[in-house]
């Protein structure tokens, strides 16, 4: 029985694709989920405030939440930038894969008359009228910070 | 069947065109004769073929047996002038080689009357240049399997002369186009865009000279198509002498049988033309083409190919290579394990770089 390798590899390919997804979601929020946030995965500056201020009835809650926020972005960030390698990956490979292919099944499939120079066109008619013009715009938003 | 062979005047041995030395030669006592020699002494022999009308209804293959009906219908026997054996063509070949005594044949009735080609371009590439070519092409290919590269794998090349019609044609025409022409600029915080529209029109006659369309129906039209273009500058004169050494085929198609698809192509050709035209904008949509032709003459010539046949795991493949300029048209075997391996490690490449990537600029 004839194997269908291409077949195979584009099955290997998207369950690579959601096995990273999983695999690295999941160590994402296994090493810092939202709720087990201390000060060490918080700045220097932040870390320093906190133990500063946690002798001094500094409220400690508030540095809590800021940090789990922050990690909170930094792991959807993480899922962000995966989710767009996987993508580019995924894309770029099946152009490259198919440009291969193509080569293959339909090589030499150039233009079969040289249309420029056996086929001389004598213009008898130009014409180009300016029938519409018309402007849009649209407000750029400038980063604030 | 009448046949032709052309013999050389020293020692009677089949005479062959030569791609390399462009003279027709003898392989046994090595004499050479250029075209112009060969029409002195053959040239009665031509004209004499040349003025009797094809023969519409061909010797068929008698007594058939059962079962080997459709076979029949589409062979024709002949015999060899050399060796007198009776040999088997199918309907269209024009020039072949006896299969016992590999004596080169030219079958002079599918040749004559209306059947005559007008002109012919010779063999430029031999057998060996094409052989050698075709193993560079593969050279290059990295995802062949390895063992359809072995030269064992592969049937002979042989070189066949394929019938054309060639069209000239005057077409006057024109297009009717919509095209659009985006300016962008940034005041403040607003960016603006002025998009003008333009109806344009082009006329004007197009003079197409020798459009190649093949006059062989079949499998191999595809091939014969993008094995174009040739030199039209090396035309020749047709005389059969040419074939003489080479396989042949007869064309089966008439003008009318494919006018409506030349016309297709050269309404799409003229299209292109009018459209090159229509310069400076940034994007260009056709409305509408028209053309009708002024005038239109064709002629039938016979163009110069190698073709080689192979078939890898049950599956046929057919290579083609123009005979006078050398390009390459055809369908290969590909290693579908090695482009599917390639595909992983390269995905995985990708995946990982794109991760750092995505890391570093975090």
């Amino acid at each position: 029985m004839k194997k269908n390798y291409l077949k195979k590899a584009s099955l290997i390919l998207a369950a690579a694709a959601m096995l990273s997804v999983c695999g690295l979601t999941a160590s994402a929020e296994s090493v810092a989920p939202a709720d087990e946030v201390t000060v060490c995965t918080a700045t220097a500056d932040e870390a320093f405030t906190a133990v500063y201020d946690y002798g001094t009835d500094y409220d400690y809650d508030i540095i809590q939440t800021a940090d789990s926020s922050s990690n909170e972005k930094e792991s959807k960030n993480w899922v962000e930038i995966i989710l767009i390698a996987l993508g580019v990956s995924i894309l770029v490979t099946g152009i490259v894969v198919y440009i291969i292919y193509r080569g293959y099944k339909y090589n030499g499939m150039t233009e079969p008359y040289e249309y420029k120079d056996k086929a001389p066109l004598e213009l008898t008619e130009r014409e180009d009228v300016l029938v519409d013009v018309h402007v849009t715009s649209r407000h750029i938003e400038r980063n604030k910070n | 069947m009448e046949t032709v062979s052309y013999k050389c005047l020293n020692c009677e041995a089949p005479l062959q065109y030569s791609a390399k030395k462009l003279k027709f030669f003898c392989e046994y006592c090595r004499s050479e004769y250029t075209e112009e020699e060969l029409k002195k002494h053959f040239g009665s022999l031509d004209e004499q073929l040349n003025a009797t009308q094809a023969v519409s209804e061909e010797a068929q293959v008698d007594d058939v047996p059962e079962g080997f009906e459709d076979f029949a219908s589409g062979t024709v026997m002949y015999t060899c002038q050399s060796c007198g054996a009776e040999v088997i063509t199918d309907k269209t070949t024009a020039a072949t080689f006896c299969i016992y005594c590999h004596n080169p044949v030219v079958i002079s009735n599918r040749l004559t009357g209306a059947f005559k080609p007008d002109k012919v371009i010779p063999f430029k590439f031999t057998e060996e240049d094409a052989e050698n070519k075709f193993f560079e092409f593969c050279k290059k290919k990295h995802f062949l399997p390895k063992t359809f590269v072995a030269r064992a794998e592969l049937n002979k090349i042989r070189g066949v002369y394929y019938p054309y019609w060639m069209v000239d044609s005057k077409k006057d025409g024109f297009i009717f186009a919509t095209a659009k022409k985006v300016r962008t600029w940034v005041v403040g915080d607003e960016e603006y865009t002025e998009t003008k529209t333009f109806r344009c029109k082009r006329a004007g006659i197009i003079d197409f000279k020798d459009f190649p369309h093949p006059a062989l129906k079949g499998e191999h039209s595809k091939a014969l198509k993008y094995v174009n273009p040739y030199d039209s500058n090396e035309f020749r004169g047709f005389t059969m002498a040419y074939l003489s050494g080479f396989l042949a085929e007869k064309r089966d198609t008439e003008r009318t049988d494919v006018q409506g698809d030349v016309d297709e192509e050269l309404k799409d050709y003229s299209k292109k033309i009018y459209l090159d035209t229509i310069t400076g904008y940034d994007s260009v949509l056709v409305d509408s083409v028209d053309v009708k032709t002024l005038q239109e003459s064709w002629q039938y010539a016979m163009m110069p190919v190698w073709m080689m046949n192979f078939n890898y795991e049950g599956k046929d493949y057919l290579y083609a290579m123009n005979g006078q300029t050398g390009k390459n048209y055809g369908e290969l075997p590909l290693d579908k394990k090695k482009l599917a391996l390639f595909g992983i490690i390269l995905f995985v490449a990708l995946l990982l770089l794109s991760i750092l990537g995505g890391y570093f600029l975090l």
